[in-house]
């Protein structure tokens, strides 16, 4: 990891502890953040996530428009650009909080985060790649659609990740195999792997 | 009256459905389950059948209860299926106050803290609910939860208690004697049982409950 990033990681902690000291309309004395930032900074994420990167830049060199939907704090737009310096790089979540957490986090790293519900395919027509490893998140209807409806339109690529941890509350849309996976995506497959993360299996699949 | 069970997932059998609503059954009273899978559920009970968007996963099912479009109307209370009925409970219909949400006192946690923000456990519990469904108040509730914070909050609580409670939604408790807990109070005489904690499906629990019948 980044000892920078690290380090504005933890000043971001202590900007939560002083917020939850005072009534704090960013914070909301909400103390989970705290624990939410030393998640998306996980080992697992940054292996997964660079995994992603490895890949996708085997396949694509453009310098079109990266759309990372469900991107959370940014650690998947910030690891993209150390890849792609040229490209525009939009990171989308639906929770307003990210894009102040992901400014500090990264905030070198030229990335335009948007508070929106990632589910519109709308937001995605200027797009050369569409990018997700939040899909467990994200129900499967909404993903086939977005795929169903971005694959009319141009000559998008898709790179996805999902996983088979299913005990996560907030994991609705687990899959059991990457076969699985790969399956109800419907894409021309790229590439398509998985990565041993332990406790559970994360599944990659990038394509047209 | 509307009378509410919420089955999600296989943790559950029509089975326990059932038995519960044996044990809690009026004639003048409607019965629902809010479930996805209603087979084997006695034709008495209405099934409404879980919403596909959004997707919730176990308990969190009991949330889309508060919504304005869950299609109820009037005085509601709610059973989870992991309690048992030693006997009537109705009388608590005359005691609770059907302007608010009202919740069971868990006053026997006692080791439990509740009154900061980020304190895991509460000293309420969902085992029970009564509310009154055209109440607009009781919609936040579900409004809050369903918004751009879900993903979020699915993360932050283990359940819909702690969300309740720590998003400082107003609540009553039902009186200590009405719900007592197989783990932390098994020797009142409350009419409810509740088995926070412990399996309920386990052979000590069905011992248990069955010598309790043969007591009563």
């Amino acid at each position: 990891m980044d000892p920078m990033i690290l380090n504005r990681g933890l000043k971001l902690i202590e900007q939560i502890y002083d917020g939850s000291r005072y009534d704090d309309d960013i914070w909301e004395q909400d103390m989970y953040r705290i624990k939410d930032i030393v998640h998306c900074l996980d080992s697992n994420h940054w292996l997964s996530k660079q995994w992603l990167v490895d890949e996708l830049s085997k396949i694509y060199n453009g310098k079109g428009e990266i759309w990372c939907a469900g991107a959370w704090y940014g650690l998947l737009p910030h690891l993209l650009r150390q890849s792609y310096h040229k490209n525009k790089i939009i990171s989308l979540d639906i929770d307003r909080v990210t894009a102040i957490i992901g400014n500090e986090l990264f905030p070198d790293s030229k990335i335009n985060f948007k508070i929106k519900d990632a589910i519109d395919p709308k937001l995605y027509y200027d797009a050369d790649v569409f990018v997700c490893t939040s899909v467990e998140h994200i129900e499967r209807e909404d993903i086939t659609n977005l795929i169903d409806e971005l694959g009319c339109i141009g000559n998008k690529l898709f790179a996805l990740q999902s996983n088979n941890f299913f005990d996560l509350h907030s994991h609705i849309n687990c899959s059991e195999s990457l076969d699985e996976f790969v399956e109800y995506t419907g894409l021309e497959i790229l590439y398509k792997g998985e990565l041993n993360l332990g406790d559970f299996t994360r599944y990659m699949v990038i394509g047209k | 009256m509307n009378v509410i069970f919420v089955k999600w997932g296989t943790k559950y059998s029509a089975d326990d459905v059932n038995r519960l609503y044996d044990s809690l059954y009026r004639p003048d009273f409607n019965f629902y389950c809010y479930t996805e899978q209603p087979s084997g559920l006695n034709y008495n009970i209405n099934i409404i059948p879980i919403q596909s968007k959004p997707l919730l996963k176990v308990w969190w099912n009991k949330l889309p209860l508060f919504s304005e479009n869950f299609p109820l109307t009037g005085k509601c209370i709610f059973f989870d299926l992991d309690v048992y009925i030693r006997y009537d409970p109705w009388y608590i219909l005359n005691i609770v106050d059907w302007n608010k949400l009202t919740l069971v006192d868990c006053y026997f946690k006692t080791h439990v803290q509740d009154n900061k923000k980020h304190h895991f456990d509460v000293k309420v519990n969902s085992s029970v609910i009564t509310w009154d469904a055209n109440n607009r108040e009781i919609h936040q509730i579900w409004n809050k939860f369903n918004s751009s914070s879900k993903d979020y909050y699915l993360r932050k609580y283990a359940g819909i208690d702690r969300f309740i409670v720590h998003e400082g939604f107003e609540y009553d408790t039902f009186p200590q004697d009405f719900v007592q807990s197989y783990k932390y109070t098994h020797n009142t005489n409350a009419p409810v049982v509740t088995f926070e904690e412990v399996d309920y499906g386990s052979d000590d629990i069905k011992s248990w409950i069955k010598a309790d019948r043969t007591n009563i």
